[in-house]
C-alpha cells in the first residue's frame, strides 16, 4: 500500500453545550491514500459528519477534538492557525452538503468561488478560474452570477463541488453531497465525483447514510455506529456479506433497484440509534440486534478480523455459540 | 423590484398616513367633543370668545362639514394657526424641522454604527466577557431615561467643567454667518447629540445581537471557514449582511424611538427643534400645533419605514428576484 | 428578582418609610425645612427647592410609578392578546383587518400619540394609564398571532376540531393555555417600557398633578433650576431608581422568554 495522505488515529469528538458532554465520535482511525476512496456509511447521530468537521477543525467552538489527523504527516489538529487556514481548501477541501443553507443567499455564486482561490492563489486569474471549474462541474460559465436561490438544487450541489475544487485540493471531503436531491439528480452529481475523483486522481472520503451508494463510489467502506467504526472491508464485501448485523440491516434498508436478492431480505432495523450520553454497556447495538446473545451487554467489542481485509466489531465474528 | 411592487408599497404607507390622519381627526373632535371646553377648563369665557374659539378650531357645522373640511385643509398642509404666536403652524414646524433633522440625523447615524458594530461583537462572541460587558452597557442604556442622561451630561460636561454650552443653538456673542456660527452651532449641538447617541445605541447593539446568534449558525459560515478565511472575514463577509437584512424593518421602527428621545432631550438642552416646540405647545396647550407636530411625527416614522422596505430589495437578492 | 422585590415592598409599605404630609410644601414651610439642602444638611437625601425632602417623594414615587407600569401593561396585555387571539384564530377579514390595525399603530411613534393623547384627555393618574396603555398593545398582538397561528398548525386543534369541539372550546382548552407563558413573559417586559413612558411624560408635565411621581420629581428639579444648583441629590436619586426598576424587570422578562424557549436563552442571556 501506498503512504496514506490522510491518516486519522482514534480520532475523538466531544460536544459540551447547555444539554451535557455528547461523546459523538469515539475513537475512530482509518487511512486514505492518494486517489483512493474510502466511504462512512451510517445513519444520522452515528458522528459520521463530526468527523468531516473535525479534519479541518470546523466545528462549533468549545467542541472537543482529540487524537491525531494526518494530513501529509502533519497533524491537522494540533496546526497553528495561520498554517491551518492555509492548509484548509488548498490541501483539503469539503462538499457540503447541498441544501440551500451551505451557500450564502446574499453572494453571487461565482464571488463565493473566487473568494476561495483569490485567498489561497493570490494573483491568479480567478474569474478565468471559476468559468472554467463550472464548466468542469456541468453547468454553463454565465452561471457565475447567478444567487444560490436561482439555481435548481442539482446545480447547487455542483456549484459546492466546484468550490471544494477550486484551489486544487488533494484530499476531497463530500458530506453528504446528495442528500434533499431527487432520484435523477443524484445519480448524476454522483458520476459527476465519481468522474472527477478519477480524472483528477483526488483521495475522496464519501459519507453518506446510504450504503449502497457507497458499493458504487468508493473501493474500500467503514460503517459507522454510535461514534465508532463497525465494520470495514471493501465496498462490495460490507454491502453483500457484511459480518457485523448493523452493518447488514443498513444494506438491507437501502436495496439496489432491481437486485431481486435485497427484496427478499426484510429490512431489519427496529428503534432508534442510542443517545450518545446513555450508550448501553457492552455492544452499543445489542439492544436493536437481532442475532444479540445474553453476553453483548457485557463484551467490549472492537474491529476483529473477518478477513485478510475485513474487520468487524461483533462478537460474531469470533464464532462461538450462537 | 417591479414597478408594481414599488406602487404597492407607497400605497401602503400612504394608506398608514391616511389612517393616521384620520386618527387626528377623532382624537380632537370625536373622542373630546368639545376641545374648547376641555382645553379651557378652569378659565372663564365669555359666550362670545366661546363662540369664536369654537369657529377658529373649526368645530362650527355638523362633524360631517367638520370631517371634510379637516380633511381639506389637511392635505393642503393648513393646520390652522398656533394659539400662542398666532403664527400658521405649518410655518412653525418647517422653522423648527432643520435643527431636529440635523441633531436626530446625526445621532441616529452615530448610535446606529456603535450600537450595530457593538452587537455584532457580542453576538459573534457570545458568552464571552465581551459579550457580557457589551450586552450588559446595552440594557443599562436601554433603560435609561434619556432626558435623565441628557440632565447628567449637562450637568458634568456643561455646568462643572464648562465644557459645552448649557443650551440653545448658538452663542448670542459668537461669530455671524460662516464656518465660525457653523462651529458654534456644532458646539451646542454636541451634548445633545451625545445624549440620544448613547440613549440608543443600546437598541441597535440588542437588535444586531440576537441577528447575528441567529445567522451565526448558518451552514455556509462553516464553509466560509473551511475555505480557510479568517475568522474575522467570516464575520464581516458573510455574517454581517446576512444578519443586517432582518433588522432593517427593526431599524426603520426604532426611529419613531429617537424621534420621541429628541422630544424631552431637546427640552433639557433648549435645542430649538420640533422637540421644543411639543414641549413648549403642550405649556398651553397650544391644539393646532400639537396635531401639527403629531401628524408630521406620524408621517416621518412612515416615510422612514417606506424607504426601508424599498431598500431591503438591495439588500437581499431573493426579494429582489420577485 | 430581589431589586423588584425590595421596590415593591417600598411602594406597598410607603406609609411607614416616609411621611406623605412631606410632600406638600406648606409642611415644609410648617416643619421650617430649609430649601436646597444637600444630604449633609437634611438626611438622608436633601430637600428640593421648596423644602420638600427628598426621601419621602422618591418612596412615595415608586408607588406611581410601579402602579401605572403595572396597570398600563394589564391594559396593553389585555387587548393585545384579544387582538392577538381573534385575529390568528378566527382568521380571514377579521384577521387582516386586525393585523392592518396593528401595523398602524406601530407604525405611530409612541410618544407623540401619548403626548396628543394626554393632552386631549387631561393630566391625571387613570389617564396616563390608559394613555401608555392603549399605545403599548401592538407589539403584544403581533407576537401572540404568530404564536396562535403556529398552535392552530398543529394537529391537536385539528383534531379536536375534526371530533365536533366548538370554536370556543378549541380557544379556551387548546389556545389560551398554550399562549399563557408567552403572554406572561411579554408582559415582564412590557412593564419596563410603560415605566420608562410615564417617567418621559411626567416629564413633559402630563403626569397627575396631584401625586409625586418619579417622572414629576424630575419636571420639578428640571423646571426648578437644579442643574444649574448643582442639587444633584435632586434629581439623581429618581433616575437611579427608574434604572435599577426598568433594569431588573428587563432581567426577568429575558429570563422568563428563555426558560419558555432554550433558544431564546442561548441568544438572550445576560450575564450578572
Amino acid at each position: 500500500m501506498t503512504v496514506p495522505i490522510l491518516r486519522v488515529r482514534d480520532l475523538r469528538v466531544t460536544y459540551r453545550g447547555e444539554r451535557g458532554v455528547v461523546p459523538a465520535v469515539r475513537g475512530v482511525s482509518f487511512e486514505l491514500g492518494p486517489g483512493e476512496t474510502l466511504g462512512l456509511a451510517g445513519e444520522s447521530g452515528c458522528g459520521k459528519s463530526s468527523i468531516a468537521g473535525a479534519l479541518l477543525r470546523v466545528l462549533p467552538r468549545g467542541t472537543e477534538v482529540t487524537g491525531e489527523v494526518l494530513l501529509d504527516g502533519e497533524d491537522v489538529l494540533t496546526m497553528k492557525p495561520g498554517r491551518l487556514r492555509a492548509v484548509r481548501w488548498s490541501e483539503m477541501a469539503i462538499v457540503f452538503q447541498g441544501a440551500l443553507h451551505s451557500l450564502n443567499p446574499v453572494q453571487r455564486v461565482g464571488s463565493q468561488i473566487a473568494e476561495a482561490i483569490e485567498l489561497h492563489q493570490p494573483g491568479a486569474d480567478a474569474r478565468g478560474r471559476v468559468s472554467e471549474l463550472l464548466e468542469l462541474v456541468g453547468l454553463p460559465a454565465r452561471r457565475a452570477i447567478d444567487y444560490p436561490h436561482q439555481l435548481s438544487g442539482g446545480q447547487r450541489q455542483r456549484v459546492l463541488i466546484a468550490l471544494a475544487l477550486a484551489c486544487n485540493p488533494r484530499v476531497l471531503v463530500a458530506d453528504e453531497p446528495t442528500t434533499a436531491l431527487d432520484v435523477m439528480v443524484q445519480a448524476q452529481v454522483l458520476d459527476l465525483l465519481q468522474r472527477l475523483q478519477r480524472e483528477l486522481g483526488l483521495a475522496m472520503l464519501f459519507i453518506t447514510h446510504d450504503l449502497s451508494m457507497l458499493a458504487h463510489v468508493c473501493r474500500r467502506t467503514a460503517v459507522m455506529y454510535a461514534g465508532r467504526i463497525v465494520e470495514e472491508g471493501p465496498s462490495e464485501d460490507v454491502f453483500q456479506r457484511a459480518a457485523h448485523p448493523y452493518a447488514a440491516a443498513l444494506a438491507a434498508a437501502f436495496p439496489v433497484i432491481g437486485d431481486p436478492a435485497f427484496r427478499k431480505r426484510p429490512v431489519g432495523l427496529v428503534g432508534d440509534p442510542p443517545d450518545p450520553r446513555e450508550l448501553p454497556p457492552g455492544c452499543p447495538f445489542h439492544p436493536r440486534c437481532a442475532v444479540a446473545r445474553p453476553d453483548c451487554d457485557s463484551i467490549e467489542v472492537e474491529l476483529w478480523p473477518v478477513a485478510a481485509d475485513r474487520r468487524a466489531a461483533c462478537v460474531h465474528v469470533l464464532g462461538g455459540p450462537r | 423590484m417591479t414597478a408594481r411592487l414599488v406602487a404597492g408599497k407607497v400605497l401602503g404607507a400612504l394608506g398608514t398616513l391616511a389612517f393616521v390622519v384620520v386618527f387626528n381627526f377623532f382624537l380632537f373632535r370625536v373622542v373630546e367633543s368639545n376641545p374648547v371646553a376641555t382645553l379651557y377648563r378652569g378659565r372663564n369665557l365669555t359666550d362670545a370668545q366661546r363662540e369664536e374659539l369654537t369657529r377658529q378650531f373649526g368645530l362650527d357645522g355638523s362633524k360631517l362639514e367638520q370631517f371634510w373640511r379637516y380633511m381639506e385643509q389637511t392635505l393642503q398642509l393648513n393646520f390652522g394657526r398656533s394659539y400662542a404666536t398666532n403664527q400658521p403652524v405649518i410655518d412653525e414646524i418647517w422653522a423648527a424641522t432643520p435643527q431636529t433633522l440635523a441633531l436626530v440625523g446625526t445621532s441616529t447615524v452615530l448610535a446606529m454604527a456603535i450600537g450595530l458594530a457593538m452587537g455584532v461583537v457580542a453576538g459573534w462572541r457570545r458568552g464571552t466577557a465581551h459579550d457580557r460587558v457589551l450586552t450588559g452597557i446595552s440594557i443599562v442604556t436601554w433603560s435609561t431615561p434619556e432626558f435623565w442622561l441628557g440632565m447628567l451630561l449637562l450637568t458634568v460636561f456643561a455646568v462643572d467643567l464648562g465644557l459645552f454650552p448649557t443650551g440653545g443653538i448658538s452663542d448670542p456673542s459668537g461669530p455671524d454667518g460662516g464656518l465660525g456660527e457653523l462651529l458654534d452651532q456644532a458646539h451646542h449641538m454636541a451634548l445633545p447629540c451625545l445624549t440620544l447617541t448613547i440613549a440608543y445605541l443600546g437598541e441597535y447593539a440588542l437588535i444586531m445581537r440576537s441577528s447575528i446568534i441567529d445567522v451565526a449558525r448558518e451552514d455556509y459560515l462553516t464553509l466560509a471557514r473551511a475555505k480557510g478565511l479568517r475568522d474575522a472575514q467570516v464575520r464581516d463577509r458573510h455574517a454581517l449582511r446576512n444578519a443586517l437584512l432582518p433588522s432593517t424593518t427593526l431599524i426603520a421602527l426604532s426611529f419613531g424611538f429617537v424621534l420621541s428621545g429628541a422630544i424631552t432631550v431637546e427640552t433639557v438642552f433648549s435645542w430649538p427643534g420640533l422637540g421644543l416646540l411639543t414641549y413648549e405647545s403642550l405649556r398651553g396647550p397650544d391644539l393646532p400645533m400639537l396635531q401639527g407636530l403629531f401628524l408630521l411625527f406620524s408621517a416621518a416614522v412612515i416615510v422612514f419605514n417606506l424607504a426601508a422596505e424599498l431598500l431591503y430589495p438591495y439588500l437581499d437578492p431573493r426579494v429582489r428576484a420577485r | 428578582m430581589l431589586v423588584l422585590g425590595v421596590f415593591v415592598a417600598a411602594a406597598l409599605a410607603a406609609p411607614l418609610l416616609a411621611d406623605e404630609a412631606n410632600l406638600r410644601a406648606i409642611t415644609a414651610d410648617a416643619r421650617d425645612y430649609p430649601r436646597w439642602a444637600s444630604p449633609a444638611e437634611l438626611g438622608p437625601l436633601g430637600t428640593d427647592s421648596l423644602g420638600r425632602p427628598i426621601w419621602d417623594q422618591l418612596v412615595y414615587g415608586s408607588q406611581v410609578s410601579l402602579l401605572v407600569g403595572i396597570a398600563a401593561t394589564v391594559i396593553a396585555i389585555v387587548i393585545g392578546t384579544v387582538v392577538g387571539v381573534v385575529g390568528g384564530f378566527v382568521g380571514g377579514w377579521t384577521d387582516a383587518a386586525l393585523a392592518r390595525l396593528t401595523e398602524w399603530f406601530l407604525v405611530i411613534p409612541f410618544l407623540p400619540l401619548a403626548i396628543v393623547l394626554a393632552a386631549v384627555l387631561g393630566p391625571s393618574l387613570e389617564n396616563i394609564v390608559l394613555v401608555i396603555g392603549i399605545t403599548s398593545w401592538p407589539v403584544t398582538a403581533r407576537l401572540i398571532r404568530s404564536q396562535v397561528l403556529s398552535i392552530k398548525e398543529r394537529l391537536y386543534v385539528e383534531r379536536s376540531r375534526a371530533l365536533g369541539a366548538s370554536g370556543a372550546h378549541i380557544m379556551g382548552r387548546h389556545v389560551l393555555p398554550s399562549v399563557m407563558p408567552l403572554v406572561i413573559a411579554n408582559a415582564t417586559l412590557t412593564v419596563p417600557v410603560a415605566i420608562l413612558s410615564e417617567t418621559a411624560l411626567a416629564f413633559l408635565g402630563l403626569g397627575d398633578p396631584t401625586r409625586v411621581s418619579w417622572g414629576s420629581m424630575l419636571e420639578d428639579s428640571f423646571s426648578a433650576g437644579a442643574l444649574g444648583q448643582e442639587a444633584w441629590w435632586w434629581y439623581l436619586p429618581p433616575g437611579l431608581c427608574v434604572i435599577a426598576v426598568v433594569l431588573s424587570f428587563t432581567l426577568v422578562g429575558r429570563a422568563l422568554e428563555g426558560i419558555l424557549d432554550p433558544r431564546l436563552r442561548d441568544s438572550h442571556a445576560v450575564g450578572r
